[in-house]
């Protein structure tokens, strides 16, 4: 009796360890997509999504932070699959500072915001238009191993 | 009878594990194993810097980058969670970054980035340096006591994976090539 106790608790605190964020997806329309936001930006404006991905570059601005981000699917506890095909990219709009050595390239994140616009900017020689969506809640994946933690990865050009 | 050695052994076992530990982390020198009493830590610096002047803190983390001035040293670090001995631990949940200005020369090949290291000093003002087009409020600190933290040795090994994988005589073996699927350990702890 007080063995399977024990065991169910153990269990329990097992399944609890995993850090589960708490996105409240039932308010995000799961169909829309970052190419769909794109060919149609002015009836997505304002709409809530809630999207994941790898960082590719953070940004600090005066009083906000960038995040630019190669979208993927994301699983049912909203952890991007990055071993899925991209479906393109997109930008975090943070209000505040964000340590960038943190939200560093290669990370995992999944955020939900409110998408307020699309910009265009070049990626190499092509324009390419990005949905930027203004945060309501940010999660950072933990990295797993050295290869994946970029955490303190110095190639980025940061000053001081 | 059999039962009776096993004892002693477990006994000696514990002795022996008893002198190890202390002599483990017996090279922290003990400036730096010791926090200071009621010290602000950066979020209340970086918040409120003038309540704070001159007051003594201890505050470690990871080198960003070290700058050899003509009579000192200064190392910007992004502060991290110290435990009891007061050795950075590496999570997301950084505190801020802070300046460490020590008055000697530091090798800049040593102290160099990625490496950890943990400071005790005064607090002598805040200084303003731009992240990107952010203003950051760096907090600036007198060292009194600076500690550089052993480098963990390359995880480039741990990345393999274990011997049997690739062994044919075991059981998990196959003459396909599969990649080993499970992460392995690293040296850095996760949160």
């Amino acid at each position: 009796m007080t063995v399977k106790f024990f065991l169910f608790m153990f269990i329990g605190m097992l399944l609890s360890c995993g850090t589960t964020p708490d996105f409240d997806s039932s308010l995000a329309d799961p169909s829309l997509s970052p190419e769909a936001v794109i060919k149609e930006p002015e009836l997505h404006r304002g709409k809530l999504a809630l999207w994941g991905g790898i960082i590719l570059q953070t940004q600090n601005l005066k009083t906000t932070t960038q995040i630019e981000v190669l979208a993927y699917p994301l699983d049912d506890d909203n952890e991007p699959l990055i071993k899925n095909m991209p479906l393109g990219r997109f930008i975090i709009d943070h209000k505040g500072f964000l340590e960038p050595m943190i939200y560093a390239q290669g990370r995992t994140i999944t955020v939900m915001g409110t998408i307020s616009e699309v910009k265009q900017a070049l990626v190499g020689a092509s324009t390419l238009s990005y949905p930027v969506l203004s945060a309501r809640q940010l999660h950072l994946w933990p990295a797993y191993d050295k290869r994946s933690r970029s955490t303190f990865h110095f190639g980025i050009g940061i000053e001081l | 009878m059999r039962i009776k050695y096993l004892s002693a052994f477990v006994s000696f076992a514990w002795l022996l594990t008893a002198l190890l530990l202390p002599a483990c982390s017996s090279h922290i020198p003990a400036s730096i194993k010791h926090a200071p009493d009621a010290a602000p830590d950066i979020t209340q610096v970086r918040q409120h810097a003038d309540r704070y002047l001159s007051q003594t803190v201890r505050w470690g983390g990871v080198i960003l980058k070290t700058e050899n001035k003509k009579n000192s040293s200064w190392l910007s670090i992004i502060a991290l969670p110290l435990n009891k001995v007061g050795e950075p631990q590496i999570t997301d949940n950084s505190p801020g970054r802070f300046i460490a200005i020590i008055d000697e020369f530091v090798e800049p090949l040593v102290y160099k980035p990625e490496r950890l290291i943990t400071v005790t000093g005064q607090l002598m003002r805040t200084q303003a340096l731009n992240i990107g087009e952010f203003s950051y409020e760096y907090p600036v600190i007198k060292v009194d006591h600076y500690y550089l933290w052993p480098a963990k040795p390359e995880s480039n090994v741990a990345d393999y994976p274990p011997f049997w994988w690739h062994d044919i005589y075991s059981p998990l073996y196959s003459p396909y090539y599969y990649p080993y699927p499970f992460p392995r350990k690293s040296n850095l702890r996760d949160p």
